[in-house]
């Protein structure tokens, strides 16, 4: 029984060698592309063309350190810490933070179904006011208004649930739109942008009262298009 | 040549009348559709899938400051207007009051994806005091027979888009690719954005304030002929 083994496993050895591959490398499905797991340590999405992470405020703008810390059921996630002050003067500044990739070319994702992560917001000091909006937004810099001109800073927006706790998030790519406190819009509408996204941001608009302080740690991890 | 000629023709309408019809009805464009010119001067909608126009305030929904009714239009006999007084309490908070104009289907549905655009025109008359220069309109689709990711139903679903007011008459096109839910709504629903814009069974338009924490402004919302194209 031995020899005639040893027989077979030799033949099969040296079709396998000289014969031809007839086998379908195409069938296999690799999963969903990782932007970022951020299990490799640094800032580097792993999908291209994206670029580094960076991290910051707005209303006041800053730039924040982003940090690499505890992931979800993981090594590492991605986090920003932030302390954000209104200032006393009757209006609410929506001031919050962001973590962002931008992309050095434009990537069409009206063939992807959905962008998923998980995500983690905690308070550093009281509860967030109940106007408090997370969301992530799909950047197209080369989007043209509908009156022919440029508009650099033209995203799409989908809102986020969010918790203290690690939760998952899949938002649908049919839900992107573009934010309804933009009053000039697109030629070709959301999906215009949706074939030139050169940006991926999730936004927290803290919401802080008039003249009052908040502060917090904004994560997210496993971010894969699907 | 006439019999040759009057032959060919009874031919052409035989083959018209019994070949099967090889053309895609799905390109046909339906044309300009009037949702309402409001020149019968009632409260009716054009549309006959919409029911009735009325207005309110929101922010808060209690406040009684408002009241509609039809005066001129534009280049037109009559448009319809909101007119309100807006009060944010002070109270650290920018509460975002503001008043509209609705119209509800009578529980039909219309399939707004065969369009490409909503047409109308619109003024804000500014009063005493005045509604500060970030107001915006919004204009809203309601939804509300459509489904949550989850199965469950999205009773206040609805699409928006924001325009800026102009104190004299403007017509504004707003590209349907254009409208988004709000980022204020967390849940989605199944389809997206095409499964509710297939699904429309209200139209509002929406003036908000912008006012400052504590602050109080009045004005006019003046709207005419709405169509979709």
């Amino acid at each position: 029984m031995r020899p005639s083994h040893a027989g077979s496993a030799l033949t099969l050895m040296t079709i396998s060698i000289t014969g031809v591959c007839c086998f379908e490398v195409h069938g296999v499905d690799p999963g969903p592309p990782v932007l970022d797991d951020f299990e490799d340590g640094d800032l580097l999405p792993s999908l291209r063309p994206f670029m580094a992470w960076s991290c910051g405020a707005f209303s006041p703008d800053a730039t924040l350190d982003c940090m690499l810390t505890d992931g979800f059921v993981s090594s590492f996630g991605l986090s920003v810490a932030f302390s954000i002050s209104d200032p006393p003067d009757g209006k609410q500044q929506h001031g919050g933070v962001y973590l962002m990739t931008l992309a050095d070319r434009p990537i069409d994702l009206t063939a992807s179904s959905a962008i998923t992560f998980d995500v983690r917001l905690t308070s550093a000091t009281t509860a967030f006011p109940p106007g408090a909006l997370m969301h992530l937004d799909l950047q197209c810099s080369t989007a043209v208004g509908e009156n022919g001109d440029a508009m650099v800073d033209f995203l799409l927006v989908q809102s986020i649930a969010f918790t203290a706790d690690w939760s998952p998030v899949s938002l649908a790519i049919s839900n992107f739109g573009p934010p309804p406190w933009q009053p000039e819009h697109i030629q070709g509408g959301a999906p215009a942008c949706l074939r030139a996204v050169d940006g991926i941001q999730f936004t927290f608009d803290a919401a802080i009262l008039d003249g009052q302080t908040g502060a917090g740690v904004f994560s997210i991890d496993n971010v894969q298009l699907r | 040549m006439v019999t040759r000629s009057g032959s060919a023709a009874v031919l052409l309408m035989a083959m018209s009348m019994t070949a099967p019809a090889c053309f895609s009805v799905d390109r046909v464009d339906p044309g300009a559709v009037v949702i309402d010119d409001f020149d019968d001067g009632d409260f009716v909608p054009a549309m006959p899938e919409l029911a009735y126009w009325w207005c309110y305030a929101f922010n808060p929904s209690t406040s009684r400051d408002y009241h509609c009714d039809h005066t001129d239009g534009y280049l037109s006999r009559y448009s319809l207007f909101v007119e309100f007084s807006l009060q944010d309490p002070l109270d650290g908070v920018q509460q975002y009051p503001g008043a509209g104009l609705v119209a509800w289907s009578g529980g039909a549905t219309l399939d707004f994806t065969r369009y490409r655009e909503l047409i109308l025109s619109m003024k804000l008359q500014s009063g005493i005091p005045p509604i500060p220069s970030e107001a915006k309109i919004y204009v809203e689709l309601h939804c509300r027979t459509v489904q949550g990711e989850s199965g469950a139903p999205v009773p206040d679903f609805y699409l928006t888009l924001s325009v800026s007011p102009t104190s004299d008459w403007s017509t504004f096109r707003l590209a349907l690719a254009n409208w988004t839910p709000p980022p204020w709504q967390t849940e989605h629903i199944k389809g997206g954005i095409p499964a509710c814009l297939r699904a429309i069974d209200g139209i509002s338009i929406d003036l908000s304030g912008e006012l400052k924490d504590g602050a109080t402004g009045s004005g006019t919302l003046f709207i005419d002929g709405l169509s979709l194209q």
